[in-house]
């Protein structure tokens, strides 16, 4: 009698651990963990193209915090916080989509219809509007973020891959990848006011028709200089650096650089821009104050991205194809070191946190992100944050945000 | 112990048959269908983007000294600054809507593993000409040609090719014996109605295609005083004056070496040898030897434009103890959107000859007037030659139909102003050569 009794209770307790167990654990993958708690600019956010989700990092532990699902094939390719730090919005390269995911409940909180394809936006600093280049339709889409809308479609644009807001809210500067022009958007009527041409690759190409055909490299980023005053447009095919007056919309000069040059990326102190030039694995130095090229850099193949550190003493440069990173000295411009990060490794973009100190980069084949030390060129890896992972951004980097 | 075990089975029991029991919630079906749906909905999406097909275009667009552009030219013609804006081409990637199916893909890669393979083509000439108003009796000659292309790539960057060619006929200057030859297509080769190999040769593209080299047996004007609309006997004019400069003094082709580098900006320059006549023994003694500076041009009326300077020297195909020498050159430049003018000139001197010869021709191309003929064209042309032999002026027009992509017909009216009869030793003045060219390309 009594071990039938001890049966029943043993079995009894076993039944009902089994179901607190199940429960338990669907607590606490429901279980809202409140990232609001944390200041957003200690967050490193990490868009994973393949498993759809964003990671969240943590920059005081170099742990992931959260991740943050985004809905099956969204296919994330960009992620940025509004100025706020409330929202997190995301382009949904996958499904045509553009997300506002609310920080405090990491819930998509609207969805919104794009074009096809939408990779690159920026927004206004006051949080109002999005502008998303939707790369295969060559359309932009304008989203009012308050409302979770999009209020305006501008059309016949040519794979519109770069976006800057001008400090003031009054322009958007867009860069074409698919053609040699940069067109500003007057962000009162959502008009293009004014279409600009950068370089001038007809004349090479009525030599070499059959290479400018086959293969369109045009702008990949109008880069405002921290001023706002001027905007830095490199074209891939014509080797130049426009540099447009943003006052008047005017192209003020034309400098010629390395070759296939990828984008300019702003010093955060203002006064220099870096281009990586692909074609020649070289950078080039322009100086801002005299917009002149300041001096050429050896560089790696397949530079993917600029981070500045320690206030711009430093500053580092993604090669993606070698998987390493070149440093240089801003005030020698001499390479102090190369950070091989290992092999088969395609290093995408990186993003630097508030103090200058850590460089984030995402690396796509191995579902990575390696973490630099700026001081001691220590690099950590935090595996497994997602798969593919792409974008990276922290609120309020010590160097300006990108992607590619 | 029996009794434990059946108390155990039945909670078990009674557990998984409570759970298995229990009916599906309403709310949870309506989320699982919701999801499903959401599913279906995204695999569709990603259906539809499938074998999505860009192209590059060659677009035109019209520049403002602010940098500014526009697709047609701005109100009134005029920038804002009311300067004139610069016409100009450039490149657009545009995304297209349709679909490639997996029949055009299946196309493409059988198209590409062909064009690794041999290349063979060909084209066929026939020409009429009238002689009208000559001293002799005027009659009517008929000339034809045949020419059959092999291609091929033997490594990257190389092109193997061979023309074959058969010639049928010497047209009017069998009987005008004109300096100029007022049949460009029945000199290439002389007559011959044996197959001949007009040319031969191995073509490399170095330094991303800024350096050239062609090597074999070779046309040095296929790579010397180019014309933009003055320079094929088979689509423009056909006198040969009107071909090529008269005091390129070039040898028939033979073995030889052309060489072609572009700067990266808009200067080009090429240097070309080659055996004075057939044989590739005198390659290395007597060679013709020729360079040539080239510059590509917007600087005029903001239009595409050409000039080639050349100066050439070497010794006379069938006198290779004379030597000789000369220098030319050659503009093309488009004045207007339909307008593009032309320019030779040269001045030469052949050892034992008293005095310099100098030739030089000028003329334009126009586009077809009419709009559904959107490919034909027409030129008018006037050229001057002296020699110490004798002068000779001619003038020519043209129109050239294109009838087919593949089929070409053009109406020609040559008129002979004056020079000397090479076959009887008159003089040919004022004689009229109308004639018609059909081409067939395969």
């Amino acid at each position: 009698m009594l071990t039938k009794y001890i049966a029943l209770v043993t079995v009894s307790i076993f039944i009902l651990f089994s179901d607190f167990s199940t429960s338990w654990a669907d607590e606490q993958k429901n279980m809202p963990l409140n990232l609001a708690s944390y200041d957003p600019k200690t967050l490193v956010f990490v868009a994973n193209r393949d498993s759809s989700d964003i990671a969240v990092i943590n920059t005081r532990t170099d742990q992931i915090v959260r991740r943050i699902d985004l809905g099956k094939f969204t296919n994330p390719h960009m992620a940025m916080l509004t100025n706020d730090g409330k929202k997190i919005l995301v382009s949904a390269t996958g499904r045509d989509r553009f997300l506002i995911v609310d920080l405090a409940t990491q819930a998509v909180e609207r969805t919104v219809e794009t074009g096809q394809a939408p990779e690159h936006f920026d927004i206004t600093m006051d949080d109002r509007f999005a502008y998303v280049g939707n790369m295969e339709d060559s359309t932009v889409s304008i989203i009012d973020l308050k409302e979770g809308r999009e209020v305006r479609r501008l059309k016949d644009f040519f794979e519109p891959h770069g976006f800057s807001v001008l400090p003031g809210n009054k322009k958007v500067y867009v860069s074409n990848f698919g053609a040699h022009e940069v067109r500003s958007v007057e962000i009162s009527s959502q008009q293009v006011a004014k279409r600009l041409a950068i370089g001038d690759v007809h004349h090479a190409a009525i030599r070499e028709p059959e290479r400018y055909q086959s293969e369109l490299k045009g702008i990949a980023n109008p880069t405002p200089t921290m001023d706002g005053r001027f905007i830095y447009a490199a074209d891939g095919d014509a080797g130049v650096v426009g540099i447009i007056d943003a006052e008047t919309d005017r192209v003020v000069k034309t400098l010629r650089v390395g070759e296939a040059p990828w984008r300019a990326y702003a010093s955060p102190d203002g006064r220099f821009m870096m281009v990586p030039n692909n074609g020649d694995e070289t950078i080039s130095v322009i100086d801002v104050k005299t917009q002149e090229v300041a001096t050429t850099l050896q560089g790696g193949s397949g530079m993917t991205g600029v981070n500045f550190a320690q206030g711009g003493k430093k500053v580092y440069v993604i090669s993606g194809k070698e998987g390493a990173e070149f440093v240089y000295d801003m005030g020698s411009f001499k390479k102090v070191n190369r950070i091989k990060f290992g092999t088969n490794l395609s290093l995408e973009t990186g993003a630097t946190t508030v103090d200058g100190q850590k460089i984030y980069v995402a690396s796509s084949t191995d579902d990575s992100v390696y973490v630099i030390d700026s001081t001691t060129n220590q690099v950590k890896r935090i595996a497994n944050v997602g798969r593919f992972p792409w974008g990276v951004t922290i609120l309020g980097a010590a160097s300006p945000n990108y992607c590619h | 112990m029996k009794g434990w075990i059946g108390t155990l089975v039945l909670c078990i029991g009674m557990g998984l048959a409570t759970s298995w029991a229990q009916e599906p919630d309403p709310e949870e079906m309506d989320e699982s269908r919701g999801r499903l749906s959401e599913r279906v909905k995204a695999l569709e999406e990603r259906f539809d983007k499938l074998d999505r097909v860009e192209a590059i275009k060659k677009v035109e667009e019209y520049l403002c000294p602010d940098g500014e552009i526009y697709d047609a030219p701005p109100p009134g013609g005029r920038c804002p600054d009311s300067s004139i804006p610069e016409g100009r081409v450039t490149f657009r990637k545009i995304p297209f809507s349709r679909r490639e199916s997996l029949g055009e893909m299946i196309g493409a890669a059988l198209e590409e593993a062909e064009a690794k393979r041999v290349a063979v083509g060909g084209s066929a000439r026939g020409i009429l000409q009238q002689v009208l108003n000559s001293k002799e009796s005027d009659a009517l000659f008929a000339e034809g040609s045949v020419d059959l292309f092999f291609l091929s790539r033997p490594m990257t960057l190389s092109t193997f090719f061979v023309d074959l060619e058969s010639i049928g006929g010497a047209g009017p200057d069998e009987m005008l014996g004109s300096r100029s030859r007022v049949n460009a297509d029945a000199e290439t080769l002389g007559v011959t109605e044996d197959v001949k190999v007009r040319e031969a040769w191995l073509f490399f593209k170095l330094l991303e295609d800024r350096l050239r080299i062609v090597g074999g047996k070779i046309d040095l004007t296929n790579y010397f005083d180019r014309n933009a609309v003055a320079n094929d006997e088979t689509g423009q004019f056909l006198n040969t004056a009107l071909v090529n400069n008269p005091l390129l003094r070039q040898p028939p082709n033979g073995p030889g070496l052309a060489v072609q580098y572009q700067t990266g900006g808009e200067i080009g320059i090429s240097v070309g040898i080659q055996s004075p006549n057939d044989a590739a023994a005198t390659l290395t003694e007597k060679i013709y030897g020729i360079v040539e500076l080239d510059y590509h041009s917007h600087l005029l009326f903001a239009r595409e434009g050409n000039f080639r300077l050349w100066g050439r020297v070497g010794r006379v195909s069938d006198e290779l103890e004379k030597k000789t020498w000369g220098g030319g050159f050659s503009v093309d430049q488009q004045i207007t959107a339909r307008l593009t003018l032309f320019a030779r000139a040269g001045i030469g001197r052949t050892e034992g000859e008293d005095q310099n010869a100098y030739a030089w021709s000028t003329g334009f191309q126009i586009p077809s007037p009419f709009k559904a003929s959107t490919k034909d064209r027409a030129g008018v042309a006037f050229s001057r030659q002296v020699e110490t032999a004798g002068s000779e002026s001619i003038a020519e027009g043209y129109y050239h139909h294109v009838f087919a992509d593949r089929v070409w017909v053009s109406l020609d009216l040559q008129w002979l102003i004056s020079g000397r009869n090479g076959v009887t030793g008159e003089e040919n003045e004022n004689i009229f050569i109308p004639g018609m060219r059909t081409t067939v390309n395969f």
